[in-house]
């Protein structure tokens, strides 16, 4: 038999809920806090209020299509652009008021940078380390070592291949030990293998305690490393947060839409309200039905509704850590059977971790929940019961599924 | 401690040793690549070759019909004049490839990154790029020292020319550093540096190579009337006096070291964030430089004849004015205050008044601007009234000089107040300057437009008509006719009344920029202020759930821990 959806109702009861509340954790400030940020081009809006924070530790997967002004938050957050509005804050220090301070902690690889092509790998550390008043000649040698380069140290930047100069760009940052390294794009064009090559590196580095901010248009990618995402949308912060946690709020809300309860309210950022035009006076669309933010901490994390931009009497909403209820992931298979589908829809209809089934089009609709695994057992269960498998389509990547769910795929 | 010289700064040490242990790391870089630039010795192979050559067959034509002497002194001016332009114009180029080039190929950003200042970038992208050209020079020494074969110049003369090449290489590069520094794109900077080269070039060249070297000969007699290189000449050739130290040290390090200050700054303030301070350094030169050259407009006043000293003091005023007038257009570009940031480093660092005062900020820029201008307009002014007091008929020359005085001040005036209602209206300093160049010309020409087109210089009623043309500052030299000669009040009273009105313009356009400045940093500041309350409103109202939070938790164990049996009376 299949188990209940959980919605927000049942949440509200379930043992995870009316368990003791955890002991109270200070939680630590967040390393990136992004507030009402807004900024302008000419006459458009590329930032409408983006508020998220990025907690110590954390990989932060920033996604967006393209125009979403992904590479406008880096550049404001990189002290390479002032806001019009809001407040970024690295490390506690505010990117606009102290930027000599902020280029300390930070070590930022834009997107398609240039190197310099007739010095040598080394001596293009050398010139970094000594602009960056590295205290020692040894840091090179060790940051060659860390990003293995240390082979290519003798050749020059001119004959390297893209993924290395990636890799030396990636080893320019590390240079003066930043706490928060922020990259744009930083496997955009490479190749598969230097593609992993730079994810593996992005963990070994988090593993050294560095806070990592990137922005990637390859989500399968992100979803390998990042802790936490944000995605943007038309200048418009649509959801961010935890990867799991999100998913599990998108579960909610589809389970109470399929069982006929009002969405919940929009979830926003504490404390969340305008500084700037409403977005009903910007003339943009309501973001999707829910739009968060991490909190302080990652794991205090929770949404709460949103406040009304428009009542300015209103006292900002306090952000109260609440623990988040697990939900259990439901992911879903497209099966294409021989023969009738209804068939092999009733044969699957209730077992073991199968939540849903449905007949579309001639392909069979499962949803379930579990790992992979019960993919095989669905395929073992029907062939045993003779009905034929021609075609078995698993869904997403669970980040894929958030983006597509709470995106428009509208661009700027 | 530099890692791509391997050498570590010695505690203590001097000023030169730590330059040499811990060098700017953009030059090092940049010679490094230099280095593997395969191009560069080969151009320099054949400029050498080319100018030998070039040197060696007007030589041979040369000495055909002229003395070995003669022959040594055409070769003289003749490699000088080469170096010369070789230095002018590739100086400039290789030096505007160097900011323009990085902000073209994405490497501008990382090096911004590492906190270098503007000022070590500025100094880092200067030594490399004028160590490039002195590469040129040292490779066309050789040929500076066929001459000496055939005699006519001394040694002094040829290294003196060297020492002025090197000079000279110098300015170059510092005015292709400026121009780079504000372009993003590596072919507009080359063009436009290449454009602005070889105009400047050429007019120094003519002005004051074959100009100066008229009065030159006349100053001193062993200097030859007509070669541009005289400068050499003089220094090997002038008695040492007073006019030696005057215009063959002072002058010289003054016309050099004030535009090499110039640009210097000009570097700095575009290679700095637009919310931080671009004005200080630049307020500096200018309250330096506008007395300074004030003094130089006003020095010729001394040097000319009786009969020219009123002509003297008037061209040292409208030159004066010329130099406060592109300083105006300089000025616009200043912020109309200064920023949350430029004003937290103030307080950080106790800055005083007077730093404040030199800080960003259309207003008090352009007070700084009156002021300075108002001590530069009085020395060539009372340079002239002090000379010509013991001519005979001094009152008419007086009035001349004073009328001048009147109306470039009074012009000088209107053009501040009106530059800084301008930067208070328009959003960006370019649409600013546009629109008082504009401003400028219609003034300027407009007037003699509307008396050319109205028939009057061609109407019976004569110089009377030109009263219409009073409102331009050209007029002044009418009015100057006018005082000498009799009937001709009218055309004072006009030029007096023209000047009154553009003081009254100058100021009312002042107080509305002021009024307009504060109105704007005041939004801006409540807008801040408001920023800053909401932020603050939500940390606090986190913080209070946060507590609310521990309370909450606190609570049940609190209530529930007197009536849980203790495990050992339980037990």
């Amino acid at each position: 038999m299949s188990e209940p959806v959980p919605t927000p109702e049942t949440w509200e009861r379930s043992p995870a809920t009316a368990a003791p509340p955890p002991a109270l954790v200070v939680p630590a400030p967040p390393t990136i806090r992004v507030r009402h940020l807004w900024h302008r081009f000419a006459n458009r809006d590329v930032l409408r209020d983006v508020t998220f924070d990025v907690g110590a530790g954390e990989i932060f997967g920033f996604i967006g299509p393209n125009g979403a002004g992904k590479t406008t938050t880096i550049r404001v957050m990189a002290t390479l652009l002032e806001p019009m509005a809001g407040r970024v804050e690295i490390d506690g220090i505010d990117v606009t008021l102290d930027p000599e301070a902020v280029r300390k902690v930070i070590g930022y690889m834009p997107d398609h940078a240039g190197v310099y092509d007739r010095i040598t790998v080394r001596e293009y550390l050398e010139f970094f380390a000594d602009s960056f008043r590295v205290p020692s000649i040894s840091v090179v040698d060790a940051v060659l070592e860390l990003t293995d380069l240390g082979k290519l140290q003798d050749r020059l930047v001119a004959e390297m291949s893209k993924g290395m100069k990636q890799r030396l760009q990636l080893a320019r940052i590390l240079l003066h030990d930043p706490k928060v390294l922020i990259l744009d794009e930083p496997a955009s064009d490479l190749d598969p293998r230097a593609r992993i090559e730079i994810r593996d590196l992005l963990l070994e580095l988090r593993g050294l305690g560095k806070t990592i901010f990137l922005s990637s248009h390859i989500l399968t990618e992100l979803s390998d490393v990042c802790t936490s995402i944000g995605i943007l949308e038309r200048g418009r912060l649509v959801v961010a947060g935890p990867i799991h946690e999100i998913s599990a709020r998108l579960e909610a809300i589809r389970a109470a839409e399929a069982h006929g309860h009002a969405p919940p309210p929009r979830y926003v950022p504490p404390g969340v309200r305008a500084l700037v035009p409403t977005p009903a006076a910007q003339g943009a669309p309501a973001s999707p039905e829910i739009a968060g933010a991490p909190q302080a901490a990652p794991a205090a994390s929770a949404p709460v509704p949103a406040t009304d931009p428009s009542a300015p009497a209103a006292p900002p909403q306090p952000h109260v850590p609440a623990p988040v209820p697990p939900a259990p992931s439901v992911r879903r298979v497209k099966l294409r059977v021989l023969g009738n589908p209804e068939a092999a829809a009733y044969f699957l209809r209730g077992g073991p971790g199968i939540v849903e089934v449905s007949v579309l089009g001639g392909v069979v609709h499962v949803g379930y929940q579990g790992t992979e695994t019960k993919i095989a057992e669905m395929v073992t269960h029907l062939v045993h019961r003779n009905i034929g498998i021609v075609g078995v389509e698993p869904e997403r990547n669970e980040l894929e599924r958030i983006f597509l769910e709470v995106t428009r795929g509208d661009v700027q | 401690m530099s890692a791509q010289t391997g050498t570590a700064r010695a505690a203590g040490a001097s000023r030169l040793r730590r330059l040499l242990d811990d060098p700017n790391p953009i030059w090092i870089r940049e010679l490094r690549q230099s280095a593997r630039l395969v191009r560069t010795p080969i151009i320099l192979c054949v400029l050498s070759i080319l100018a030998t050559l070039a040197i060696a067959s007007i030589g041979g034509l040369v000495s055909i019909n002229e003395s070995p002497a003669t022959t040594g002194y055409v070769l003289f001016q003749v490699f000088f004049s080469l170096a010369y332009f070789v230095v002018t114009f590739v100086g400039p180029a290789v030096a505007a490839n160097a900011i323009a080039s990085e902000r073209e190929g994405r490497t501008w950003e990382a090096v911004i990154l590492t906190g270098l200042r503007p000022e070590v970038i500025a100094r880092g992208k200067f030594l490399a790029a004028y160590t490039s050209i002195s590469m040129y020079v040292v490779m066309l020494a050789p040929v500076g020292a066929l001459p000496f074969l055939f005699g006519g110049v001394t040694a002094t003369e040829t290294i003196v020319a060297f020492g002025f090449l090197f000079l000279i290489a110098g300015l170059a590069v510092a005015f292709g550093l400026a121009v780079s520094s504000k372009m993003n794109s590596l072919r507009a900077a080359l063009v436009v540096t290449l454009i602005c080269a070889v105009i400047v070039s050429l007019n120094v060249y003519g002005w004051l190579g074959v100009g100066l070297s008229i009065p030159a000969h006349r100053a001193w007699s062993g200097v030859p009337d007509g070669p541009p290189v005289w400068l050499p000449t003089a220094y090997a050739r002038a008695p040492f006096d007073l006019t030696y130290v005057l215009c063959l040290i002072l002058l010289p390090i003054v016309a050099t070291a004030l535009p090499a200050w110039f640009l210097y700054e000009v570097t700095i303030a575009n290679l700095t964030s637009i919310t931080d301070d671009r004005s200080t350094g630049l307020k500096r030169w200018f309250l330096v430089s506008a007395p300074v050259f004030a003094l130089c407009t006003a020095a010729p006043v001394a040097a000319v004849d009786k009969y020219d000293e009123t002509a003297a003091a008037v061209a040292g005023i409208c030159v004066l004015l010329v130099f406060l007038m592109i300083s105006v257009y300089l000025f616009l570009g200043d912020s109309l205050g200064p920023s949350r940031r430029v004003r937290l480093h103030w307080d950080r660092q106790g800055a005083g008044p007077l730093r404040r005062l030199l800080g960003p900020g259309i207003i008090g820029t352009s007070m700084m601007q009156l002021g300075g201008a108002v001590v530069a307009l009085l020395m060539p002014t009372a340079a002239g009234i002090v000379a010509v007091m013991n001519d005979p008929g001094p009152t008419v020359k007086v009035q001349q000089i004073l009328l001048v005085l009147l109306y470039a001040g009074s012009f000088y005036l209107f053009s501040v107040g009106f530059g800084a209602f301008l930067r208070a209206r328009s959003s960006t300093a370019l649409l600013s300057r546009v629109l008082l160049l504009a401003v400028h010309f219609l003034v300027a020409v407009g007037p003699w437009i509307i008396a050319a087109i109205a028939g009057i210089f061609a109407s019976s009623s004569g110089r009377g008509a030109l009263i219409v043309a009073a409102p331009s500052p050209i007029y002044v030299f009418v009015a100057l006719g006018a005082i000498e000669t009799s009937g001709e009040e009218m055309l004072v009273v006009a030029s007096v009344i023209a000047s009154a009105v553009w003081g009254l313009l100058g100021l009312l356009f002042l107080t509305l920029a002021r009024s307009r400045v504060k109105g704007v940093i005041a939004a801006h500041e409540a807008a801040l202020g408001e920023s800053d309350r909401i932020l603050a409103e939500e940390d606090a109202a986190a913080v209070r759930g946060m507590e609310q939070a521990a309370a909450a938790a606190a609570q049940p164990a609190a209530v529930a821990s007197p009536t849980e049996p203790v495990p050992e009376a339980a037990g």
